[in-house]
């Protein structure tokens, strides 16, 4: 931290003109990096991270000016260069990296003309010279067989390869600072944990300073050094990784903390720590500090003034450090557990053989497809929910399991037996208005999911229309009911989706779903586009939602953290099928499946009390419509036996009760395999104080 | 064309239409071509089909604002009775074309498989046929008269009408709100009434607008062809038509109804272009 920052940025202001006034994204942002230093920008959606990074760059869109500020890169004054001058800096001296890969290269251009294009431009190499540079660079990003992949389209290279080929597009000409936004957030937890190796060796070799943004905190903790939290666009906190993570003084620092679910808190461990009160208004913002509205210690002196940061490693904007630093955070209420549906209980559905085919579209298609053997998305999958239980169902997208969620409702063509409250249903048939009734699905985006011009008491009383509720005065009263129980203001009922916040909308969705009093909710992803903090006020919701009814989830995400709070049981899928079923606690201590150890390994956890082993999968996942011979998993599996694993099919391993897993690894050797996640014991403890209590943890 | 599946609401519309140079001048403009239409006769100095004998052929003068023309009929009180058949004659196509195309295209679309390409392969051959032929083909078979023409325009306008609210269509029903409306066990009458239909207006009504345009101007050409409206109509078409063989001695015979058929024209053009930036909610926040 002695060597001059490569970029310093000082009491930056942003601004972007709307209708209604300026809207002040930035205030007054501090920011240093040193050379060869990789630092986090931790913020939640409208935090002003993304404005951070175009800012840097000065890519702001038309509307944004910047009021004041400073922003010092290698000696250049950014903000006093004219554009020409820009051009050579962005590229050259800062690369950058966005967050959806599938949107940042151009899809009618090779990815060779891509990549050479950059050098071309900035380092004027002759056309030979540059795609000859460009092979080394993307052999340095790790791609196998740089010629073919040059020779591609976009869209014939997986999701993960074009971020290596973009993170080596912006590693062209030695950056001195590279900017990440986002880069993992659009790719599934085992790609996204190699993308981050590789920027942590690649980082090690080029001695680029990096800046880091993101919203996920366990990202940022495997990668980052040091870390600044952003909110309501002011820096609240900042300092080392470790010390911020271990020892986060800001109410907000800790509540971000204490809502990322950990996998060593169970379901009936705590309840995860959610925000009260509006988000901040960033028009006419209020004087003081920037959480008062959310925050559970405010005073009367955090409204007025500015708060003033002391200067230090570790630097906050409270004033009512460090009085406030023992002070647990409140917890939202905590209903009892309930004792019904822990053991085995009624069952609440019954899946046997299921299988889904894959849909064939066009008129060509359906002729050539004639010929083809059947191709199964879902290939044979049997399981059981019981009443108030929830089962969580993980694995890579492209595993099928929203092809399994939708099949379970009848959106996808499918064969299999259901058995329902006693009833038997065959598929493809067999969809009554009894099984419609008892089983909904509520869906990944409430964006797509919600009609638009519908409003919010149509879109909650259809579904108590098809069933019978008829009369407006009793039609009014249930919506009012289901409005209360999701815990949204009545006057809701009269506005649009679009006039929602993200959480709103799915509390939307989620009163659609349980207006019959279904007896299984399907939950198809349904936190993964919402912000951690909005995550943990739904997932508490579901909580309460099944202990009052007894539901049942079908809980499907990628986020295995997440699903661990959440599920009783859970179900590992890849390709298609299980590949593991068990218990929350069993599937996060050996024995496990070595892609179930894998994925765990992929999935960072914010917390400095633990340290975790490495396991990186190679390869892509391979196409579900020509799945490998013998075990599905034995071309990316790091534990392959040999032979056996190409030809056979893996027997299934009982080993429990209620563990099961499919695979040809003996027994005994499974029970070897060392633990993914082990506690690192401190000398402090203090991590106890981010809401998350050391007792909580087995 | 922008199809757009965003949300709608009227205050926002009114907030974001005032920031819309377009479509304020498109909206004045049509405001006062729909006040001729409604009140043109009553606005008109002159009966349209009294000849004044003496006046043949004559410039703009005091007495005749627009000038004569060739029975010496006053010009300004033919442009202003034009305007209720030539603007009626092109809502009235679009709406035809634009109902018929919007009801094809949406059950077309949603119902998919074969029914699907089959009505979308005979909505393909039909515009094949350039619009202005269809209509004189059509015309043939109905025989001439205004009526007869605005069917065969309407009927011209129905194919691409049914292929931009098939494609609409198409993006809507993969939208999981038609999912969740599928789980629910809604009827295939619902779905697309009450959950595909009111998303496919916004886009249908900004392509309905801007052929308002091309109606009046096919309509005109008709006219001109001698297949639509008939002597002594003053649709502004047959004026044009009628008038081109004295052009040389009194130019203003055809620029009064000539500007008219470019205003109308313009205003709903410009008009469809603003409503089409008001009704998608996502280019303001974009910007």
């Amino acid at each position: 931290m002695m060597t001059r920052p490569v970029l310093r940025v000082s009491n930056l202001h942003v601004s972007y003109h709307t209708s209604r006034g300026p809207l002040q994204v930035l205030r007054g942002v501090n920011l240093d990096i040193a050379a060869g230093e990789v630092v986090g920008l931790v913020g939640e959606s409208g935090s002003g991270k993304s404005t951070m990074a175009y800012a840097i760059v000065r890519y702001l869109s038309p509307n944004a000016i910047i009021p004041q500020g400073d922003m010092v890169f290698e000696g250049d004054d950014l903000l006093a260069l004219p554009q020409k001058q820009l051009g050579t800096i962005r590229g050259k001296r800062i690369g950058m990296v966005y967050q959806d890969p599938n949107t940042s290269l151009n899809p009618t251009l090779r990815l060779g003309e891509q990549v050479a294009e950059v050098l071309k431009r900035h380092e004027r190499l002759a056309n030979a010279d540059a795609w000859q540079r460009g092979k080394e660079l993307l052999t340095s990003v790790k791609l196998a067989d740089p010629e073919f992949i040059m020779s591609k389209f976009p869209h014939e290279i997986s999701g993960g390869e074009k971020q290596r080929l973009l993170i080596a597009m912006a590693l062209a000409c030695q950056p001195s600072l590279l900017i990440l936004d986002e880069p993992t957030t659009a790719l599934d937890a085992t790609t996204s944990a190699g993308i981050l190796d590789l920027l942590l060796t690649l980082q090690e070799r080029t001695g680029s300073a990096v800046l880091y943004i993101t919203h996920e905190l366990g990202t940022i903790s495997a990668i980052a050094k040091r870390i600044s939290v952003i909110y309501a666009g002011k820096i609240i906190e900042e300092g080392a990784t470790r010390e911020v993570l271990a020892k986060a003084r800001h109410p907000y620092t800790r509540a971000l903390l204490a809502s990322v679910p950990n996998p060593y808190q169970t379901k009936q461990g705590r309840r995860l720590v959610t925000f009260a009160g509006p988000p901040p208004e960033l028009i006419d913002p209020p004087a003081g500090c920037v959480f008062q509205a959310r925050c559970p210690f405010v005073r009367e002196e955090c409204r007025q003034g500015e708060i003033e940061v002391p200067a230090g490693d570790h630097k906050t904007a409270c004033i009512r450090l460090p009085e406030i630093s023992r002070e647990p955070l409140p917890l939202p209420h905590l209903s009892p557990p309930s004792l019904e549906g822990q053991d085995e209980g009624l069952e609440a559905l019954l899946v046997e053989d299921l299988r889904v085919i894959y849909r064939r579209p066009s008129l060509l298609g359906r002729f050539r497809a004639a010929r083809q053997s059947r191709v199964y998305a879902v290939d044979g999958v049997g399981f059981k929910i019981h009443q108030g239980e929830s089962l969580g169902l993980v694995g890579e997208s492209g595993c099928g399991k929203s092809s399994l969620a939708r099949a379970l409702v009848g959106l996808e063509q499918s064969t299999g037996r259901l058995k329902l409250g006693g009833r038997i249903l065959t598929l493809p048939t067999g969809f009554d208005e009894d099984y419609r009734k008892r089983v909904q699905i509520i869906f990944q985006h409430p964006d797509h999911s919600l009609n638009p011009r519908q409003s919010v008491r149509e879109i909650i009383s259809r579904p108590l229309v098809i069933s019978g509720v008829t009369g407006s005065a009793e039609l009014g009263h249930r919506v009012s009911e289901l409005l209360e129980q999701v815990r949204l203001p009545l006057g809701y009922a009269g506005r649009y989706p679009h006039q929602l916040s993200g959480g709103e909308k799915q509390r939307v969705a989620i009163a659609r779903a349980f207006a019959t009093r279904p007896s299984l909710v399907i939950c198809d992803e349904i936190t993964s586009g919402l912000d951690v903090s909005v995550q943990a006020s739904i997932v508490n919701l579901l909580g309460d939602l099944q202990d009052s009814y007894q539901t049942a989830y079908l809980f499907i995400s990628h986020d295995l953290n997440l699903v661990r709070h959440f599920a009783d049981r859970i179900a590992v899928m890849y390709l298609g099928r299980f590949v593991e079923f068990g218990e929350a606690e069993q599937l996060f201590n050996p024995p496990y499946h070595p892609y179930t150890e894998a994925l765990l390994s992929a999935a960072p956890i914010p917390d400095a009390a633990l340290a975790g082993r490495r396991v990186r999968l190679h390869g892509n996942l391979p196409s579900p419509k020509s799945p490998p011979a013998g075990c599905h998993f034995h071309t990316r599996c790091l534990r392959k036996l040999g032979k056996v694993c190409e030809s056979d099919p893996p027997p299934g391993v009982e080993l429990g009760a209620r563990h099961w897993l499919s695979c040809h690894i003996s027994k005994n050797e499974l029970r070897s395999f060392p633990a993914i996640w082990k506690r690192v014991v401190t000398n402090d403890s203090r991590s106890a104080d981010n809401g998350a209590t050391m007792r909580d943890r087995q | 064309m922008v199809i757009s599946t965003g949300e709608f609401s009227m205050n926002d519309f009114l907030r974001r239409s005032r920031q819309n140079p377009q479509a304020i001048l498109g909206g004045t403009l049509l405001i006062i071509t729909l006040i001729v239409v409604a009140f043109g006769p009553l606005l008109a100095p002159y009966n349209p089909e009294t000849f004044h004998g003496g006046h043949r052929l004559e410039g703009p003068s005091s007495q005749f604002l627009l000038g004569t023309d060739n029975f010496g009929r006053d010009l300004l009180s033919r442009v202003l009775y034009g305007a209720r058949p030539t603007v009626l004659f092109g809502i009235f196509t679009t709406a035809l074309g634009v109902g018929l195309g919007t009801l094809i295209g949406v059950i077309s679309g949603y119902l998919g498989g074969t029914f699907d390409d089959a009505v979308m392969r005979v909505m393909d051959g039909l515009m094949a046929i350039p619009n202005l032929l269809l209509a004189l083909l059509i015309i043939t078979a109905l025989g001439s008269s205004s009526l007869n023409a605005g069917i065969a325009v309407g009927l011209a306008f129905m194919p691409g009408m049914a292929r931009i609210t098939r494609s609409t269509t198409l993006a809507i029903r993969s939208q999981d709100y038609v999912r969740a409306a599928v789980a629910r066990g809604e009827k295939r009458g619902y779905i697309v009434t009450r959950e595909v239909l009111p998303n496919v207006f916004a886009p249908t009504i900004v392509e309905g607008t801007i052929r308002v345009a091309f109606a009046i101007m096919l309509g005109a050409s008709l006219s001109f062809l001698g297949l639509g409206a008939q002597p002594p109509s003053s649709e502004w078409g047959l004026m044009v038509a009628e008038g081109r063989n004295y052009l040389f001695r009194n130019p203003w015979i055809v620029i009064g109804p000539g500007i008219a058929i470019a205003v109308v024209s313009i205003s709903f053009n410009l008009l469809g272009d603003g409503l089409r930036d008001l009704l998608n909610p996502k280019v303001e926040r974009a910007g």
